[in-house]
């Protein structure tokens, strides 16, 4: 039934420097979780997704396909990368083993 | 008439906020935007971590909010919190590959099943 | 004599336990000083309740008492929690764009989550709504 979202973030955490990832519905609460992560960041994540989109509403208005800014924190070698479209949120972990690409 | 700051080369806009959340400086198109900095203090406020296992409180360098044409960064020095809209069109290494590939956002969601094993491929 | 001191030591963390009880219902019926702590609205700090986020914004004037406006529990939460570090040189990062591969990957994944999220159904085997069976 849910095989497709589990192989999507057991896919996603495979990924060079990805160290988990999560998915959130509307109401902050974990559809699925995988790796080194806490499900219950879901909240959060959803939370921070949903204060950034009343930064730019008539961006969204005006360009619906350009409506889900991509959040990004960053501490030391770590970040969270925050997306949501629509109904769902991503939330994913990564955290650089090798030398940072950009700069 | 103030003259604006020159934070950085591509920056399309700039407020300066104290920690508290009082505008001390604005410029370009986020000038007096008491809105957008209402909404920059609720997103550091909301929390001091997301997880802190994965990032101890309050120890986030920058916040970057990225759109297709342009991207915010935030960060706080000496206790000012600045926020600089900056355009990806004069940027010098990485925004515009980004930007191209967005093109096809729609019809990726909608039409084809992907297949899982393709991703960053 | 170890035998006895056994014994003894039996007695005394029962008639604890007793003691104990008898605190406890002493204190469900009349309040003391701790009392009030429990229904202090400090306590219901909205950091404890980090992942109930939704309307977490909304709803903080309604932990303080009345005279508190938004504005003023808003300064002294700020005391308490911000996301950023205090940095160096704030010029140093502001001109670092999001690695564009970051926002290649969260693209995809969101795109073949909204896939898996629709796929997701549930077959209703039973009744949901059950009948009462009156006589």
């Amino acid at each position: 039934m849910e095989t497709q979202l589990e192989k999507v973030l057991s896919d996603i955490v495979t990924q060079p420097d990805t160290v988990g990832a999560l998915l959130a519905n509307r109401q902050g609460l974990c559809l699925g979780a995988k790796g080194d992560i806490n499900p219950n960041v879901s909240g959060i994540g959803m939370a921070i997704s949903d204060q950034v989109a009343g930064l730019e509403p008539r961006n969204a208005v005006a360009q619906p396909e350009a409506r889900h800014p991509t959040i990004c924190l960053y501490s030391g070698n770590r970040r969270c990368v925050i997306q949501r479209n629509g109904e769902i949120t991503g939330v994913i972990y990564k955290q650089h083993t090798s030398v940072p690409t950009s700069d | 008439m103030d003259k604006e700051k020159l934070i950085a080369p591509n920056q399309m806009g700039y407020l300066i906020l104290k920690d508290d959340g009082n505008l001390l400086d604005s410029g370009g198109d986020l000038k007096n935007d008491d809105r957008s900095a209402n909404v920059i203090m609720g997103l550091l406020n909301l929390t001091d971590s997301i997880d802190e296992d994965f990032m101890p409180n309050s120890s986030c360098e920058r916040i970057t909010i990225d759109y297709d044409q342009h991207y915010y960064s935030i960060c706080m020095s000496n206790r000012r919190i600045y926020v600089v809209k900056l355009s990806k069109t004069h940027t010098q290494n990485g925004a515009t590959t980004s930007s191209s590939s967005s093109t096809s956002y729609n019809d990726a969601a909608e039409g084809n099943n992907i297949s899982s094993s393709t991703v960053l491929a | 004599m170890e035998y006895v001191h056994s014994v003894w030591n039996y007695i005394a963390s029962v008639c604890s336990c007793l003691h104990c009880a008898e605190d406890v219902g002493a204190q469900n019926i009349e309040p003391n000083e701790r009392t009030h702590l429990l229904v202090d609205p400090v306590n219901h700090s909205p950091a404890l309740r980090r992942s109930n986020s939704d309307g977490l914004s909304n709803d903080y004037p309604t932990h303080f008492p009345k005279k508190m406006t938004k504005r003023h529990y808003l300064d002294l939460y700020r005391i308490q929690q911000c996301l950023l570090k205090d940095v160096p040189s704030h010029q140093f990062y502001i001109t670092k764009p999001i690695y564009a591969k970051d926002t290649l990957q969260m693209k995809l994944f969101i795109e073949k989550a909204l896939i898996g999220v629709n796929q997701i159904q549930i077959d209703h085997k039973e009744a949901v709504v059950v009948p009462f069976q009156i006589p």
